[in-house]
């Protein structure tokens, strides 16, 4: 058997083990393990296992993984949630569809704090749903906001997803947050169009609230300026040079810990809570992490990628249509699994093959356009059926609206996030713009 | 993330309770730690933009930190199961048949341990006497070791319990 038979055969029963629901970690460990003592020798295999995780590890830019999740830990205790939807009702809530609307912003801001997409949509689900059933929002358009508006954590800066795929694509972690941040704009005011035309086409689906005078306008206002305030320092210093990510993850659970403390009321138990949380993910992501590299030595070994990518530019296939279909992939895929998994499993086989094409870019440009597409798909299966996770938390929340519907509810979204790829794919500027004006 | 999405209601028996107490209590001291070293992060930025007092080993003593910590948080999420699956293939499946996959995920990843902590014994000797240490502090690389074999020595356990308790509930 060679290299390449021996990878895809590895591929292979790495699929088979998810499928019999084996975690995805130790998956990844006893394929990348097996194939290493088939084409390499027992001692390849247990030399690497005396060191590799610690050096892996032991790496500054990981570092900034807990303490993200830490501060999104927090975050979803000091109230934020509340305080950015009250804020974007006050003025929006008025309009047909406006608390739709609402919701979808109250996710792009509790999203700037938190990194994680079913995280931001649990979080904004609890204080927007029971408002969105009181003004007889249909459960359609409720969940299917909610589900779409979680996907926003994922790309707006800071968040884990972004900082995982420019570890694992060896880039800059800053110039990966910088690269989202516009298009994570575009996906809000997206959505938020997609409600109008939506409210437009069925207005009985959701109706106008009331108009908020303006005092309450500015007093809703005020209650979130511990959000701009921690989203301006972590992320404007990030971008300004002055914290590298990890400090600027520090100066964010530590602010953002303050505020839950001060204002959210979270004591003792809501701070074991919160470290608790941040512990099982911690471990999960490290563990992913560990097993995405044993099967990479594996695949390193083989040396598929590589054959791969020569193979492909030698048969002369156009570069774009190479990326059409690993989209395809990541979406196929993406109906199946998690976000998180399909970045750590795909991206370091895919990345190798895309840096080998020829898209007529630099390469740090080829980084920030490659990885934000390949988020933006990932993200796309998580409201796409049949598994869709975000549409499942979120139709778990809402009492009485069928699984269907929810579906149903999603697809003017996804209609959004369709044209939005094909945007970002077709003019890599929009992507790259931030990136080039900031490294001036 | 997974921490929403699980029904994990705790354990019931003593050998459970315990297991999970032990682990809870790796995972609270890891996230003090994280906390202090996100506090020492913060100082040292305190120091040098406001004072100009600059503390060079500050990456050092994060990334080192840092995997200690991480070492702490296994045990508590493999107890928790927190390590995610793909569950779209087996989600119709009968209850049993899951019960079935999921021990003997449960006795491969007990094996993995057992390997690893084999291997990192190994490992850390021969850190030893290589006497590697980080550049500024001189934090030698094999102290984070100790913590990382105790902590797999716990998830031995930990990983031969669920499957025990895996097995026993196919049986029921």
């Amino acid at each position: 058997m060679s290299g390449v038979e021996a990878g895809f055969a590895g591929f292979t029963v790495l699929l088979f083990l998810l499928a019999i629901r084996m975690p995805i970690a130790l998956a990844m460990i006893v394929v990348g393990l097996g194939g290493l003592l088939f084409v390499g020798s027992p001692k390849i295999m247990l030399n690497m296992l005396k060191n590799q995780m610690f050096y892996q590890y032991l790496n500054y830019d990981l570092s900034v993984i807990p303490l993200f999740l830490l501060m999104g830990q927090f975050a979803s205790k000091a109230g934020f949630s509340t305080a950015l939807f009250k804020a974007a009702n006050a003025f929006l809530g008025h309009r047909k569809g406006g608390i739709a609307m609402a919701a979808v912003g109250g996710c792009a801001g509790f999203g700037a704090i938190c990194g994680s997409s079913l995280a931001t949509a649990a979080a904004m689900a609890q204080v927007a749903l029971p408002e969105l059933k009181r003004h007889n929002y249909s459960g359609a358009l409720a969940t299917g906001a909610l589900a779409a508006g979680g996907t926003l954590g994922i790309l707006i800066p800071p968040s884990i997803i972004l900082v995982i795929a420019a570890v694992l694509t060896e880039g800059n972690i800053e110039t990966l947050f910088q690269a989202a941040l516009i298009p994570g704009i575009m996906a809000a005011l997206g959505y938020i169009l997609a409600i109008a035309i939506y409210v437009r086409i069925w207005p009985t689906e959701g109706p106008a609230g009331k108009r908020s005078s303006s005092e309450e306008r500015i007093h809703s206002l005020l209650k979130i300026w511990p959000v701009l305030m921690i989203f301006i320092i972590v992320i404007g210093g990030i971008y300004a040079g002055i914290f590298t990510p990890t400090q600027g993850a520090a100066v964010g659970a530590a602010g953002t810990g303050l505020t839950a403390f001060i204002l959210g009321g979270m004591r003792l138990k809501g701070f074991v809570e919160s470290l608790l949380g941040t512990a099982s993910t911690t471990a999960m992501i490290f563990l992913v992490l560990f097993g995405a590299g044993v099967l990479n030595s594996f695949l390193g070994y083989t040396g598929t990628p590589r054959l791969v990518a020569s193979f492909i530019s030698d048969s002369s296939v156009s570069p774009m249509l190479v990326l059409l279909i690993m989209i395809a992939i990541f979406v196929m895929l993406g109906c199946l699994m998690d976000s998180l998994s399909m970045i750590l499993l795909l991206l370091p086989i895919f990345w190798p093959i895309i840096l080998g094409l020829d898209f007529g870019m630099e390469v740090d440009d080829l980084r920030a356009w490659f990885c934000i597409i390949a988020l933006i798909v990932v993200e796309i299966g998580l409201i796409t059926p049949p598994v869709g996770l975000n549409v499942f938390i979120i139709n778990s929340m809402a009492d009485g609206v069928p699984m269907r519907e929810s579906f149903i509810g999603v697809t003017p979204f996804l209609i959004t996030d369709a044209i939005r790829v094909a945007a970002l794919i077709t003019l890599p500027g929009i992507t790259l713009l931030l990136p080039h004006l900031l490294a001036r | 993330m997974p921490e929403l999405i699980q029904d994990w209601r705790g354990p019931t028996d003593p050998i459970g309770k315990l297991l999970l107490y032990i682990s809870r209590f790796l995972a609270i001291a890891g996230g003090i730690l994280l906390c202090g070293l996100g506090l020492t992060t913060v100082i040292t930025i305190i120091l040098i933009q406001f004072l100009g007092i600059a503390f060079v080993g500050e990456f050092e003593v994060v990334s080192f930190g840092m995997v200690l910590t991480v070492y702490l948080f296994m045990p508590y999420c493999q107890m928790v199961g927190g390590n995610v699956i793909v569950d779209v293939f087996t989600i119709k499946a009968p209850p049993r048949l899951r019960a079935i996959f999921d021990a003997l995920s449960s006795l491969v990843f007990a094996a993995f341990w057992i390997l690893l902590m084999w291997r990192m014994a190994i490992g850390m000797s021969e850190m030893m006497t290589r006497q590697q240490t980080t550049a500024a502090l001189k934090l030698e690389y094999w102290w984070t070791f100790p913590v990382a074999l105790s902590c797999f020595s716990l998830l031995i356990p930990i990983c031969i319990y669920t499957t025990w308790k895996k097995i026993s509930e196919r049986a029921s």
